[in-house]
C-alpha cells in the first residue's frame, strides 16, 4: 500500500503541478484547497505526511496546525510556503511542524529529497 | 529646528554665566572669612606679646626675691660669724674679770686654747692692750722686760713705740700669737685713734675700730672690748672711765669670715657678686660666685644693697646678680618660650585657616561647580525625550519630567503623588507581580516592552527601563524609570513586516508556479517535448532559479538591516553541515567538472547558529563554483587558530581585480573582469557573507589575485558573543 501526502494548498494550480510530480515516486497525494477541507481529510483519515501552506483564504496553516496539535495527531507535517519571516518559522516550530520550506526556492525534486525521509 | 538649536545656545551660555557667577559668588563668600583670620591672628600676636611682658615682669620680680633671699642670708651668716668670732673677747675679758688679772703665760694658754685658726677661723690674733698713764710707763715697760712667764730672757728691748713722751697710753701688752708679731708687742694704739679708744672706753661696747695695721695685713680689722676694775661701779662714761684698765682685742680678718659664705641657692650656676663697703663706701671686701667669674654685668643687672652692723661697724652689703638670678633654666627660657609659642601658634593658627580657608574655597567652588553640573543635569532630564519619572520605594512619584506629560498626557500635577498605574494596569496582573518583584524585592532592573495607557484612553506601546535607587547601606531609596513611547516604531516595523510578507509571497507564489510548471513540462509528466523546446525551457528554469536566489538573498538582507535575524546557536558538526553543502552544489561542481576536496576532521563540532553558518558558507562554495573556469579546484579546508574556528576557501578562479579589493563586501558589488562572463549575480552575495559573519561574532578576509584564484578566510570565536 502506498504513502499518502495531503498537500493543502489553495492555489490548486500550484497544487497540482505538486501532485503530478510527487506521484511519480509512488506515493499517493491528495489535494486540500484550503485549511478546513485539509483538516476535513485528515480527520476522516490521516495522511503519512502533511505538506502544509500557511496563507490560505478560510482557515490559515496555522491554525490548522493548532487543529492536528490538538487532535494530537502524529503524521509529520512539513510546511511548504512562500512566507519566509523568522517569526512564521518560529511560530511552525513550536506548533509541532517537522520542516519548513520556501515553495520558490525548490524544485520538486529537490522537495522529494528532503521529505522522502519522513514516508519510509 | 534653527530655533531649537539657539535655545540650546542659550541654555549652554546661560549655564556657563551661571557657573562663573557662582566661581565669583563663592571668591566673595570667602572674604568676610579670610578678615575674621587675619583679626584672630593679629589678636594672637599682641596677647603674645602681652604675654611675653608679664612673664618678663614676674621672672625679674622672682629674681629680685630670689637675690633678697640671699642678700639676707649673707647677711645672717656674716652676722653671726662675726657675732661669734668676737664673742671670743667676752671670753677673754671674762678671764681677766675672774682672776682679777691674767698674767701672760695665762693669756697665752686662753688663746691657745681656743684653737682659732680651726674654731673661730677669721681671729687672726688676740690681744690684751693695757691703759698706761705717763707716770706709769716707765714702770710698766720695766714690769714687762722682766717678765719671764713665757720667756727666760723676758723682753729685754721692750718699750713703748712710737718712741715719744705722751700723756697716755694705750699699750699692746699681750699679743697671741707671738711668733711674727713681734713688732706689735708694746704699739701704742692710741697714737692711731686715740679719741676713737675713749669713746669706746667710756661706752663699754664691743667695737671695732676698723681697719688697721697692727702687722698681720692691712686688712685685717681690730675689735675692741674695754673692761674695767671688777669692784668699781660702771653704769655711767664717767664711772667707767675712772675704772678703766684696758681692752681685750681681737684681730679678724674678715676675708677668712667672708670667704665662709654659702650662698643659699642650691644651682651651682648661681652667679653673683658681693662687696662689703665700709661706712665711707670703700670696698672692704668683695666676693664672686663662683669664686672664678668676676663678671661685668649687663645694665638690667639685679642690685641689692642691706646695712651691716655688728660690732660698731657700718658696713654696707651688695649684691649684685644676672637679671636672672637664682631662677632655673626653664623659668629663664620662660619668656622667650611665651614669645616662641605665641609666634608658632599664629603660624599654626595661620596653616590651619590657610588650608581651611582654600579648602573652604575649593568646597565654595565645587558648590559652585556642582550647582552649575546640577542645573545642566536638570537641563538635560527635564528636556529629554523619553519620559523619567523618580519614585519612592512604594512607587510614589516624586519627580516626573516635561516628557511624561507629552507622552502620558496627565499634567505634572496630576503625576506627582500618583503612581505610574496611572497610565499603567494594560497588561495582565501576573505580569506586574514579576515585575515588581524583580525590582523591588530582588534590587535588579527591569527592561521590557509594555503597553500603557494615554489619558485620553489611547494605548501605546512603551520601552521602559527601570532601576531601583539602592544607597550604600543596601537601603532601597527608590526607582527611576525611563519610558519611551515607542508606538510609532512598532506601527512602522509592523507595516514593513507586512510589506515584506507580502511582496515575498506575491513574488514567489507565480515563481512557484512557473518553476513547478517548468519541472513538469521538462520530466515528461505531460509529455514529451521537442528537444529545441526542452533547452527553451531548460533556459528559463535556469532564469527562475536565479530569481527564486535573488529574492531568497534580498530578503534575508532586508531581515538582517531590519534586525529581525537572530543568532541561536547551537553545537554543530562542521564536518556534517560542509558534506551536506556539498551534496546542495554538486549538480554545480559537476557540471563544471570541478573538483571539490574537503580537509575537516570528523567531529569537527563547535557552538554556533548552524542556519547563518549554512548560509555564509554555502554562498561562499557557490561564488567558488561561479566564478571558477570549468576544470578548476576547489578546496576547503577548515582548523582551530589561535582560539578561534578557520575556514578557508580557495578556488582556481577568476579573482578579483586589486583595484577593486577595498569593495568586496559592498552591496552588489561585481567583478569588473566576471561581470560578462556571468550575468546571474546580483551583487549582494559577499555583502550578505560579510553581514552574518560579523552578526556571529567573526570576521572574514581574503586573498586574491587576478586569473589565480581567491581565499576566502572565515574566523569564528569558538564561543561567540552574542551579537543583537
Amino acid at each position: 500500500m502506498s504513502k499518502t501526502i495531503l498537500i493543502a494548498e489553495d492555489e490548486e494550480f500550484i497544487a497540482n503541478l505538486y501532485k503530478v510530480n510527487l506521484e511519480q515516486h509512488g506515493v499517493e497525494v491528495n489535494v486540500a484547497v484550503d485549511g478546513n477541507v485539509a483538516i476535513e481529510k485528515m480527520d476522516q483519515s490521516q495522511p503519512d505526511l502533511l505538506l502544509l501552506d500557511l496563507l490560505m483564504p478560510e482557515v490559515d496553516g496555522f491554525q490548522v496546525l493548532a487543529h492536528i496539535k490538538e487532535k494530537g495527531y502524529t503524521f509529520p507535517v512539513v510546511i511548504l510556503t512562500n512566507l519566509s519571516q523568522e517569526i512564521d518559522k518560529q511560530k511552525c516550530e513550536e506548533l509541532g511542524a517537522e520542516d519548513y520550506f520556501v515553495k520558490s526556492d525548490l524544485s520538486v525534486e529537490e522537495l522529494w529529497d528532503r521529505i522522502s525521509g519522513y514516508l519510509t | 529646528m534653527a530655533g531649537k538649536n539657539s535655545t540650546t545656545t542659550n541654555n549652554t551660555r546661560a549655564l556657563a554665566e551661571s557657573a562663573h557667577i557662582a566661581m565669583d559668588a563663592s571668591r566673595r563668600a570667602n572674604l568676610p572669612f579670610l578678615l575674621g583670620g587675619l583679626v584672630v591672628c593679629i589678636l594672637i600676636l599682641v596677647f603674645t606679646l602681652f604675654a611675653w611682658r608679664m612673664t618678663k615682669s614676674n621672672m625679674h620680680q622672682l629674681a629680685e626675691s630670689r637675690l633678697l633671699r640671699e642678700v639676707h642670708s649673707i647677711q645672717q651668716q656674716i652676722t653671726d660669724r662675726l657675732g661669734t668670732h668676737t664673742n671670743v673677747l667676752y671670753g677673754a675679758r671674762g678671764l681677766f674679770i675672774a682672776s682679777d688679772f691674767t698674767e701672760r703665760d695665762e693669756w697665752k694658754a686662753f688663746v691657745n686654747g681656743f684653737a682659732m685658726e680651726r674654731n673661730y677661723p677669721g681671729v687672726v690674733g688676740m690681744g690684751y692692750i693695757e691703759y698706761v698713764t705717763a707716770s706709769q710707763k716707765r714702770s710698766f715697760e720695766e714690769s714687762v722686760r722682766s717678765d719671764h712667764s713665757i720667756s727666760p730672757v723676758g723682753f729685754p728691748d721692750f718699750q713703748i713705740h712710737p718712741e715719744g713722751d705722751r700723756d697716755e697710753y694705750y699699750v699692746m701688752k699681750y699679743i697671741e700669737p707671738y711668733e711674727g708679731n713681734e713688732k706689735i708687742l708694746g704699739l701704742d694704739a692710741g697714737t692711731f685713734t686715740s679719741a676713737l679708744l675713749h669713746r669706746i672706753r667710756d661706752s663699754g661696747e664691743l667695737t671695732s675700730i676698723g681697719r688697721m695695721d697692727f702687722g698681720y695685713g692691712s686688712n685685717d680689722y681690730v675689735f675692741l672690748l674695754p673692761f674695767y676694775q671688777k669692784d668699781l661701779p660702771k653704769q655711767t662714761p664717767q664711772e667707767r672711765r675712772e675704772a678703766f684698765i684696758g681692752f681685750v682685742v681681737a684681730v679678724i680678718r674678715p676675708h677668712i669670715i667672708l670667704e665662709g659664705v654659702q650662698s643659699v641657692s642650691e644651682d651651682p650656676n648661681t652667679r653673683f657678686v658681693m662687696e662689703f663697703l665700709d661706712e665711707r663706701d670703700n670696698l672692704v671686701y668683695r666676693h664672686s660666685f663662683p669664686r672664678e667669674t668676676l663678671l661685668p654685668y649687663e645694665e638690667d643687672a639685679l642690685v641689692q644693697e642691706m646695712p651691716l652692723q655688728v660690732a660698731g661697724l657700718q658696713w654696707t652689703l651688695r649684691v649684685t646678680a644676672p637679671s636672672d638670678f637664682g631662677l632655673d633654666a626653664a623659668a629663664i627660657k620662660a619668656p622667650q618660650f611665651v614669645l616662641l609659642a605665641g609666634f608658632a601658634f599664629v603660624l599654626l593658627f595661620f596653616a590651619i585657616f590657610y588650608l581651611v580657608s582654600s579648602s573652604r574655597l575649593r568646597a565654595l567652588r565645587f558648590a559652585g561647580r556642582m550647582t552649575g553640573e546640577l542645573g545642566k543635569f536638570q537641563l538635560a532630564v527635564k528636556n529629554a525625550s523619553n519620559h523619567i519619572i523618580i519614585t519612592d520605594p512604594e512607587g510614589v512619584i516624586l519627580y516626573a519630567n516635561a516628557s511624561v506629560q507629552k507622552i502620558t498626557g496627565y499634567l505634572t500635577e496630576e503625576v506627582i503623588g500618583n503612581t505610574p498605574r496611572l497610565w499603567g494596569q494594560q497588561m495582565d496582573k501576573e505580569f506586574y507581580q514579576k515585575m515588581w518583584n524583580l525590582i523591588k524585592d530582588q534590587h535588579h532592573s527591569y527592561d521590557g516592552e509594555l503597553i500603557n495607557k494615554r489619558k485620553d484612553g489611547t494605548q501605546y506601546d512603551a520601552l521602559v527601563h527601570i532601576s531601583p535607587i539602592i544607597d550604600k547601606e543596601g537601603n532601597l531609596f527608590g526607582f527611576v524609570g525611563i519610558e519611551e513611547d515607542i508606538t510609532e516604531r512598532k506601527r512602522l516595523e509592523q507595516t514593513r513586516s507586512e510589506f515584506v510578507s507580502l511582496a515575498s509571497h506575491q513574488l514567489r507564489t507565480p515563481l512557484t508556479a512557473m518553476r513547478l510548471t517548468m519541472e513538469t513540462l521538462l520530466n515528461g509528466a505531460s509529455g514529451t517535448l521537442e528537444e529545441k523546446q526542452r533547452q527553451m525551457i531548460l533556459r528559463s528554469q535556469e532564469y527562475a532559479v536565479h530569481m527564486s536566489e535573488t529574492i531568497y538573498t534580498m530578503l534575508t538582507i532586508s531581515h538582517l538591516e531590519a534586525g529581525k535575524l537572530t543568532v541561536n546557536n547551537s553545537e554543530l558538526d562542521l564536518k556534517k553541515l560542509l558534506s551536506d553543502l556539498y551534496r546542495e552544489y554538486e549538480p554545480e561542481f559537476e557540471r563544471k567538472k570541478q573538483n571539490v576536496s574537503c580537509d575537516c576532521q570528523d567531529g569537527f563540532m563547535f557552538q554556533s547558529d548552524p542556519r547563518l553558518l549554512r548560509e555564509v558558507l554555502g554562498n561562499l562554495m557557490s561564488n567558488s563554483s561561479k566564478y571558477t573556469p570549468e576544470g578548476g579546484q576547489i578546496t576547503v579546508s577548515a582548523t582551530r587558530q589561535d582560539g578561534q574556528i578557520r575556514i578557508d576557501i580557495t578556488d582556481t578562479g577568476y579573482g578579483i581585480p586589486k583595484e577593486q579589493h577595498d569593495r568586496v563586501f559592498g552591496k552588489f558589488f561585481r567583478g569588473k573582469n566576471v561581470i560578462k562572463k556571468n550575468t546571474e549575480g546580483t551583487g549582494l552575495g559577499l555583502y550578505l557573507v560579510y553581514s552574518l559573519t560579523t552578526l556571529l561574532g567573526g570576521r572574514i578576509t581574503f586573498e586574491s589575485e587576478e586569473n589565480h584564484g581567491t581565499t576566502f578566510s572565515l574566523f569564528l570565536p569558538i564561543t561567540p558573543s552574542t551579537h543583537e
